[in-house]
């Protein structure tokens, strides 16, 4: 079941990306480099982040090199996450070799929206975003330069965390971020890699370590390009679904959720026992090729 | 064709005292050039850079972009060397012409200057990623 080889993690470990956001995985002086929070008057926070769209040719499965466009030099780009109500300012910087743009889903000023061609940020050269973290829910951003869907599928896309108001706070869990993604390394507008977090099978040769009896929260965000929908399929359990995250409580119960491009939902389950648990894409080409992985719960359980 | 002419030419025997001439007089250069070569290194100060996470860094050192001082006149050799998996780097100070050609991941390439004789600073950058890597290079009165 899955490759053979192992892809390196010294440029991006995908067991790592599952639990940063804020850049939470720097050491506090190089993460001052690209993400800084002050307290406002009311209690909130202005969170500030340097985020640099640049070129990197990135490991996919194991020998294969994709060449990337990039935020942070990594796919998917840095998990953004703030509160309801905090300010947000990202200074963008544009290394690459292509004019980019950070389009942010979320309410903000049209100005600040990164998609006309005015909007265009052009190789060297930097713009300044600024809007208020709104509404609570589970966002994305990506790039919106032209064309569109070759700026997206060359790994310009992130996860866009808005917590709820920290009076009405989400109950605790271990939380994960699971970017649903895929490559068209011949170009020829169809995916021959398919991932959760970018590298394929990745988690099958590395099982997502959890406990059995605690709280699970993924936030799952599909950015598959050229392939209509994409889906998570979790074995042997079924999870809460909070589509678009922006609500408190579940809409349904399911082991299998469908997400058009641009879709997200959190999903929440607790691990009744201990053991290897199988989740892919249930569309089987996907899951063959490479969105497939596996949870590995600990602790004693058999409820 | 032009290559078959030439193994002609100095397959002759004119060709081969030229031969015996052109050693003879490179091997006098390389006597005469040898020590001048060994002092100049001898005496260049080493300042190694480090690239990592999209940022210079002196070896050993934790402060990303750091100002380097140099003394005015002073020669140094510049020696880069990338830990940037995926990322091909260079670097370059513009005001003194300098440009060093770029550098696969785990790869090192060096360049010897001089350092101008006049103080001032100036900014070092990697020529693609020069927003992000970018510092100081202060010359500094000798």
């Amino acid at each position: 079941m899955g490759p053979v080889g192992r892809v390196s993690t010294d440029a991006f470990d995908p067991t790592r990306f599952l639990r940063t956001w804020n850049f939470s995985d720097l050491p506090a002086d190089e993460r001052s480099r690209f993400y800084r929070e002050t307290a406002r008057p009311d209690g909130s926070l202005l969170r500030e982040y340097e985020l640099f769209a640049v070129d990197r040719d990135i490991e996919i499965a194991p020998g294969v090199f994709f060449p990337a466009w990039t935020y942070y030099g990594q796919v998917p780009g840095p998990t953004i996450r703030a509160t309801a109500g905090d300010h947000i300012r990202i200074n963008f910087t544009n290394q690459g070799s292509h004019p980019h743009t950070l389009h942010f889903h979320g309410w903000h000023r049209p100005e600040m929206d990164g998609s006309m061609p005015a909007h265009q940020v052009l190789p060297g050269d930097s713009f300044l975003y600024e809007f208020d973290a709104d509404p609570f829910g589970l966002h994305l951003y990506h790039c919106h330069a032209n064309p569109l869907k070759r700026h997206v599928h060359k790994g310009l896309y992130g996860t866009f965390i808005v917590d709820p108001p920290a009076t009405s706070p989400r109950p605790p869990a271990d939380e994960m971020v699971m970017v649903l993604n895929a490559f068209d390394t011949n170009f020829d507008a169809e995916n021959e890699v398919y991932a959760a977090n970018t590298v394929a099978s990745f988690y099958v040769q590395e099982p997502i370590q959890v406990q059995v009896g605690q709280l699970v929260r993924m936030y799952v965000v599909n950015l598959t390009e050229f392939d209509l929908i994409n889906s998570m399929h979790l074995h042997a359990m079924f999870f809460d679904v909070i589509r678009t995250g922006t609500s408190l409580t579940a809409s349904e119960s399911t082991d299998t959720i469908m997400l058009c491009q641009g879709e997200r939902a959190i999903l929440e389950t607790t691990f009744r026992y201990p053991g290897e648990f199988m989740f892919h894409a249930h569309q089987s080409e996907f899951a063959e090729l490479g969105w497939m992985g596996l949870f590995r719960a600990e602790g004693t359980g058999g409820a | 064709m032009a290559g078959i002419d030439r193994i002609r030419r100095w397959s002759g025997t004119r060709g081969a005292v030229t031969a015996v001439l052109v050693a003879a007089v490179g091997l006098l250069c390389l006597v005469l050039l040898l020590p001048l070569t060994a002092r100049t290194q001898g005496s260049a100060r080493q300042i190694t850079l480090v690239t990592r996470n999209m940022a210079f860094y002196l070896e050993g050192g934790t402060e990303p972009n750091p100002t380097i001082q140099v003394r005015a006149g002073e020669e140094v050799r510049f020696t880069v060397l990338n830990r940037d998996p995926g990322f091909q780097h260079n670097f370059s100070v513009e005001a003194w012409g300098l440009e060093t050609q770029f550098v696969e991941t785990e790869a090192s390439t060096s360049v010897l200057v001089r350092a101008p004789a006049r103080p001032g600073s100036q900014p070092y950058v990697c020529t693609p990623h020069g927003k992000m890597m970018r510092g100081i290079i202060e010359v500094v009165a000798d």
